[in-house]
Formats: structure tokens, sequence, C-alpha cells
């Protein structure tokens, strides 16, 4: 019997995917520059259809991509050519709210921002919130380990991921961790959270709940230089304040989030800052007294603070629509994603602005400034000749300096299918070789997700360029 | 014993014997499992801090440097690892820590050892040196080891140097406690403190006396107000307290030590047979119970760590096994020569 007609026992017609037209809307990722497509769409209703498929591609060592939402930044959803893609979507079920020990049990098509808004009537919230929370879901979540504006201070998925149960790519049923913050024994949530899919598929995920703060101090600063935005939070850091979360933005980020969304960002500012408090209203007052400090000595030129929440909004979306704006900038962009050390940021915004100037391509800066993770856009024009490639070029260059500063390949967008080829920069080939042995434990003969994160030999086609449909539509815009 | 002074002599102490086992400290020496017939190496000189950044909010440490010598160097730069790992004045070493993965009460605020470690350099069965992680805040490249090797007991690799991440420590500390009038108002408190944003620093559980333990830190000018809006006392006897938790202070000295990770439903559970020898910490997660017999610790069902005691299994309660347990100990150490892994 051939693969089809082996789906066609598990799934409907209707969840059984193999037109060309059905399969066009899997074939890309948010790395929209690359495309493949599938032999087939399977649509799961519910966690035993999604084990039985996984069994059956173990049986017939078919390659499988599990995929929400397809918002992964770095191909993690791209599709396996003579492979099947398990749309999780459907699974959707928040299947336990427990407000009082503050525990959110979710199957993998969760959407992300869903899990805060059931929880937000008991003063709760889910912390990791990626710029595509409306649309991402949890199971992506846990794939790539997502992160978000306020990682320093309340890390990333995987420090909010109590326990989960997962069919791993051998068929078998393992569940790991539970409903506790404590554990005994070797970390493994901790081992599959970030796994990008290679070990198997995320059923029920157990997460963590947070209060929301009780008040938030939010002040928008612009200054002359870029310098001095990262000199000041230097001085936020030395201070010993420990703000929510701390994001710059250079002058061509600002002008291209003006013109989407108009959020008053100051006009003539070549950087901007913006610092997050937040926690007890006593606490808050006394920290914001010494922020004041720590700003006004900084040089700020405009110092804007959000007076309510509405504000605070204002200001955020500004940040958050960047890139989604600054694509509008140009035909074409890669979006990067690496992390240098924090006091050595200054250092890598120099480089990048030179590196740009000599391959003649704008290059815009959006970062995560207290933890070190860049965001540079680059922009080009496909339509020109070379184009792309010097863009890929100073992508290259960007990332290998990165490692070069003893940081990181990647803070949060994964490995995926964009960076392979630059893991061995990073690792040395015992590291590497460990890693594949790891991998081969959950899944030996490579049927989950192959082709992301290792090095490997087959290139995926190149597709279209720019923004993702739903970008341009602003519904998800980038972290 | 041998005593190896770099990540390279551990590599080799371990490719030059079949069976081998790690100490650090001694502070936590039941974990490291049964080492009869086993090549016992020491963790004892292979200490040193290799790099501290402060402005990073990163050090990273060689696997037997102490953690009392970390604290200092830490506080010089009014830094800290929120995370209070036990036995500190006991000898406990920053590899033992992580692979203890015992997390003291102040995990409550900011997270367990999982949360603040970012690199892991290590020994595996085969005698290879190991690179997991790295040396940033953030970093999402390449399976996440680190972790792993939170609690892995020295069972997957012999830890030689970790890269955690440290915070700026508050200037104002109190001691505060609630008294209840029964155990299951104390956990409904604990329960409405947990959902509060009061941003507690420790809150502890002692279900023998009903009482709740916690900390505020903060700007020290804002320390009383915010008591006194969460409505609670200052108590007296908090340094105490607090000195014992970091000492694991519980029980007789011949009793069994057993960590028990729970939430706060189970509460009533624990304390049924436990009571007067137990303390509730991170907020309901977990349970430390000292008893004299380990029967009675795993006749609750729940899965126990022992950490102290006469010697005999390390994890008791019901187990959790699955075939990729087995496979992934032969990941790590194809030739078992660490003990036998510990996963549940």
């Amino acid at each position: 019997m051939d693969l089809i007609a082996r789906l066609a026992e598990i799934f409907p017609a209707d969840r059984l995917l193999v037109d060309d037209m059905s399969l066009v809307s899997y074939e890309s990722d948010g790395l929209t520059v690359f495309k493949a497509k599938p032999r087939a769409v399977v649509v799961p209703e519910n966690a035993d259809e999604v084990i039985a498929v996984v069994r059956l591609c173990a049986a017939e060592k078919v390659p499988f991509v599990a995929r929400g939402s397809g918002t992964s930044l770095s191909g993690g959803a791209l599709p396996v050519q003579d492979g099947i893609v398990i749309a999780l979507n459907r699974l959707d079920k928040i299947l336990k709210l427990d407000h009082r020990q503050r525990i959110a049990v979710v199957e993998p098509g969760v959407v992300n921002l869903h899990v805060s808004q059931v929880a937000a009537p008991h003063g709760l919230h889910f912390a990791p919130d990626p710029s595509s929370q409306l649309i991402c879901t949890i199971g992506g979540n846990v794939a790539f380990n997502s992160g978000g504006a306020h990682c320093l201070k309340y890390g990333m998925t995987s420090n909010h991921v109590l326990g989960l149960k997962a069919v791993l790519a051998t068929g078998e049923v393992a569940e790991f961790g539970g409903e506790s913050r404590e554990s005994i024994g070797a970390d493994l949530t901790g081992l599959f959270v970030g796994s990008e899919g290679l070990f198997g598929i995320a059923l029920e995920v157990t997460l963590r709940l947070l209060p929301k703060a009780e008040v938030f101090h939010t002040v928008l600063v612009g200054y002359d230089t870029l310098e001095q935005a990262g000199d000041a939070v230097s001085r936020v850091v030395s201070s010993g304040l420990l703000p929510g979360a701390m994001e710059i933005m250079d002058r061509l980020a600002i002008d291209a989030a003006e013109a989407a969304v108009d959020a008053g960002y100051p006009k003539d500012a070549e950087a901007v800052l913006i610092v997050e408090l937040e926690g007890m209203r006593e606490q808050i007052d006394a920290e914001v007294r010494q922020l004041d400090q720590i700003l006004a000595d900084s040089g700020a030129k405009t110092t804007r603070v959000a007076a309510d929440s509405e504000e605070r909004m204002t200001i955020w979306r500004g940040r958050k629509s960047a890139f989604s704006a600054v694509g509008r900038l140009s035909p074409d962009f890669i979006v990067q994603d690496g992390v240098v050390p924090r006091s050595r940021l200054g250092e890598a915004l120099r480089r990048i602005q030179q590196m740009g100037k000599a391959a003649n391509i704008r290059v815009a800066n959006v970062f995560h400034a207290g933890d070190g993770n860049l965001h540079p856009l680059i922009l080009f024009d496909n339509a020109e000749k070379g184009a792309h490639q010097r863009a890929e070029d100073l992508a290259g260059e960007i990332l290998r300096m990165c490692i070069e500063m003893g940081g990181s390949l990647t803070g949060e967008h994964g490995v995926g299918m964009e960076k392979r080829e630059f893991l061995p920069e990073m690792f040395a080939a015992d590291d590497i070789a460990m890693m594949k042995s790891v991998r081969a434990a959950f899944d030996p003969d490579s049927i989950a997700n192959p082709g992301k994160m290792f090095p490997g030999k087959e290139a995926p086609s190149l597709a279209l360029h720019g923004m993702h449909p739903l970008e341009r539509e602003g519904v998800i815009s980038r972290e | 014993m041998l005593e190896p002074t770099t990540s390279e002599e551990l590599r080799d102490c371990i490719r030059d014997h079949e069976k081998v086992a790690i100490q650090g400290g001694c502070s936590k020496r039941r974990l490291v499992g049964d080492f009869a017939g086993r090549q016992l190496i020491s963790t004892a000189k292979l200490c040193g801090v290799i790099e501290y950044k402060p402005d990073e909010y990163i050090f990273t440490a060689k696997a037997g440097t102490k953690l009392s010598e970390i604290k200092a160097m830490l506080a010089e730069n009014g830094q800290y690892l929120p995370c209070d790992p036990p036995l500190v004045d006991e000898g406990a070493t920053l590899g033992g820590a992580v692979a203890a993965g015992l997390n003291g009460p102040g995990s409550y605020r900011f997270g367990g050892l999982r949360d603040f470690i970012l690199g892991v350099r290590f020994v595996d069965g085969a005698g290879r040196l190991i690179m997991g992680g790295g040396k940033v805040v953030k970093n999402a490249a390449g399976f996440d080891f680190p972790k792993l090797m939170v609690g892995s007991l020295g069972r997957l690799g012999a830890l030689a140097e970790l890269t955690l991440k440290v915070f700026p420590e508050p200037e104002g500390l109190s001691h505060l406690r609630l008294r209840c009038s029964n155990l299951q108002a104390a956990v409904a408190t604990l329960n409405e403190l947990a959902n509060q944003p009061w941003d507690l620093d420790a809150l502890e559980l002692l279900p023998g006396t009903h009482e709740l333990k916690f900390r505020l830190r903060g700007e020290p000018g804002a320390l009383d107000d915010r008591r006194a809006r969460i409505g609670a006392d200052i108590d007296p006897t908090g340094g105490l307290f607090w000195d014992e938790r970091g000492s694991l202070l519980l029980g007789k000295p011949d009793d069994y030590l057993a960590k028990i990770p729970i939430t706060p439903d189970q509460i009533a559970a624990v304390a049924d047979r436990f009571s007067d020898e137990c303390v509730v910490s991170i907020a309901g997660n977990v349970a430390w119970v000292a008893g004299a017999d380990l029967g009675e610790i795993g006749g609750l069902g729940i899965p126990a760590l022992i950490v102290r005691g006469r010697a005999g299994e390390t994890v008791v309660g019901p187990k959790r096994a699955a075939a990729l347990h087995t496979a992934l100990k032969h990941a790590f150490d194809p030739e078992e020569r660490f003990p036998p892994a510990v996963m549940t």
C-alpha cells in the first residue's frame, strides 16, 4: 500500500491534503526565502492521530515536519522534500487551567497569547511573549525555545515549561517533568525544549503561570547617537536595577516604525531606548527615582514616560512593528538574530555599519539591549543582480562576528535551515557528534525534521522574498 | 583517589578507568551512588574562577570551585545567585550543586539552577570533552545540554566547567512570617500569596506549626510598606530559620533526608505522615522530609530523591521507565563508566 493510502486509513479526505493548491500554503514558513513541497499535509484533531501518523512514519521511514502556525524565522517548519507535514493547529485545547496552583496544561496548537488571555482574569499570565504571539503556537514555542522582550528577567519558553508528554520519532510516547517546578534526575524537559522538532512532537505541555506585575514604568528615550543609547543601557546594568525589558532601535528602524504606526517616537533621534520597570508599587517608586537619575546623566535628548497602560501599549507598538515596518522600506530583507556580549553592543553595531557600507547594503537595527540579542535587518532588492547573494554574504559575516565576539549565532530564532551551516563555527566536532548521538536516541532514523540544525548536503529551493503574507497584513510581526 | 587539576586531566582520569565515580565537596555524597568497585575521582583541585564579567551578568568556573568562594566574589560586585543552592558552609561545589540539582528557597523568585545555567563543559563516558550552551545570557544554538545536566547526579558526564547567569543583589532584605490557624488555612494562604504580585523572595511552609515563612528583597525604604500591604509580621527568628534551610537541617543525624517535588495540593498528604520533620519549600513545589524509614518515604507514592542517610536506593517511590532513558544513557555513556542514570 502506498503512503497516501496508509495515511487515508488514519485521516479522512478533508484532513489529508495532497493536491497542489492545498500544499502551496505549507511550502514555506517565516523564512520565506526557502520553499519545499511535501508529499502530503495531515491535520490531526487529537493526540491519538498524531501518535498514529508518527508511528506510521517510523515504520515506513517517512520524514515528517510538525508545524504550528509556520511563523518560524529560521525555516524550522519548512517541509522536507518527500516527507509529510503534520499540522497541529487543531490540537488547540487548553486541557487544564489551575489558577490556584498557577499551572496550565495545553495542546501544542494553542496560540501563545491565548494562554495569557485565559489566565488574565486570575491576575496571571504566561511570560514568554514573542512578537508573533497573536498567532504562534505553544508547540512552536517549545520547539524553538522562543523568547520575547522580557528574557533577561524572566527567561525564555524553557524556563516556563514544567513538563510535557511527547510522541518521539521512534513512536514511543514519553512523559517528562510534571506539574511541580522541582524535579528529580536529569532534566529531560529542558533537553526537549529547543530541540527544533528533531526529537518528536509534544502532545501536551504543562506551563508555569506568573502573577502579572502590579505596575509598569515604561520610558521611551531619544538619543543623538546609538553609542549613547548603548551606554545608557550599561549604566542601568551597573546600577543594580533589573528592568523587565530594554530595547533599542536605530534611525532607520524608527523612521520605518513611525511611518507605519505613528507611535510618536522622537523625530530626529538617531536611536531610541525603551526601558521598562515592573513590580510592586512601592518598589517601582524607588526604582524610578534611580532610573530618572541614570537617564538624566546619560545625555538623553528626549524622555517620555507612559502615563497609563494605553500609552505603554503605544510605545510598545512602535517597537513590535519595527520589523514589518522596515520590511516595507525594501522589496526584500533578511532578519538576523545574533547575540554578542552586552557590553560589546556598541562595537558590534559599529562593525555592522562598516560592513553594510562596504557591501553597499542598508542595515536597520532593532535589538534586545538588555541581553545583547541583535536583530539586524538587511535590506536588498532581489531584482538587482547579485543583491541577494551580497545580502546573504553580509548576513554570514555578521553571524561570524557574533561567534568571534563570544556570543551566539542565535538568541531566539533557532538554527533551523537558515543557520545550519554555521553550527560548526560555534561548536567543535565532538560537540556536534554528541548532539547527533542524542538526536539518534530520540530519532534513530532521522525522520523528525531532518535537514534542520545540523549542516546538510541538500539545499532547499529559493522562493519568494520579502514578508510573510501574515506580516504584510499586520497580523504578525517579528521579534 | 585521583585529583585532576584541569579539564584535560579530568578527561584523562576518566579515559584511564573502566568504572568511575566523581565526588565534589562531599556535602551530598550519598547522591554519588554506589562507588564500590569504581575509581573515585575528586574535583577538590579542579577549582578556580575562569572568568567573571559582572557587566555581562555571567561567570565561568571549574566544577570543584566552592560555592562559598563564588558567593563572596559575587557579593563584592553587588551580585548573587538567586537560586541559593544549599550546603554552602558545608563545602558544596559548583559542579556538585548542578549535578545534585537542589534548589534553595530563593529559587521561588527567579527560578532554580536550571534557570541560571548557561553553559557546561563536561567529560562524557567515551572520555571526550564536550561543550554545550554558551557564555551569554541568551542563546538558542544547539541542544540544551546545560539544562539536562542539572540534577543528572554525575551519571551522564563529569562536569568540568560551568557558566552561570547572576543577578544584581537587592540592598534590602526582610524576614517575614504569618501564623495560620491550621494546615488548610496555611496552604490556602500560601496559594493566595503566590498569586499576588508581591515579588516575594522566598515562600516556605512549616506543616508542623502551620506557619508561613518568607522573605522580601528590594529597596530598603520600600520594604516596610510592602510588608504592611502584604499583611505579614517581621520574623525575629528568620535569620536562624534561613540558615537552617541552607544547611538542610531537618530530623535526626541518622535520618534519611528526602527531596520530594510536589504541588501545593499534595502538601496535606505529605504533612499527614511527616508533619514535624517536614519543610515545604518554594511555594509548595518541594517538600523536604526526614524519616528513619525509607519505606515510609517511598510509601507516599511520589518520587523522592534520598539526599542523606544510610546506603540504599537513590530514588524511592514510583518510577517512570522509557526506552528513551536507556538510549540517552547510552548516547552519553556508551561503556557505562559512570553509575546508572537517574531519569524520572
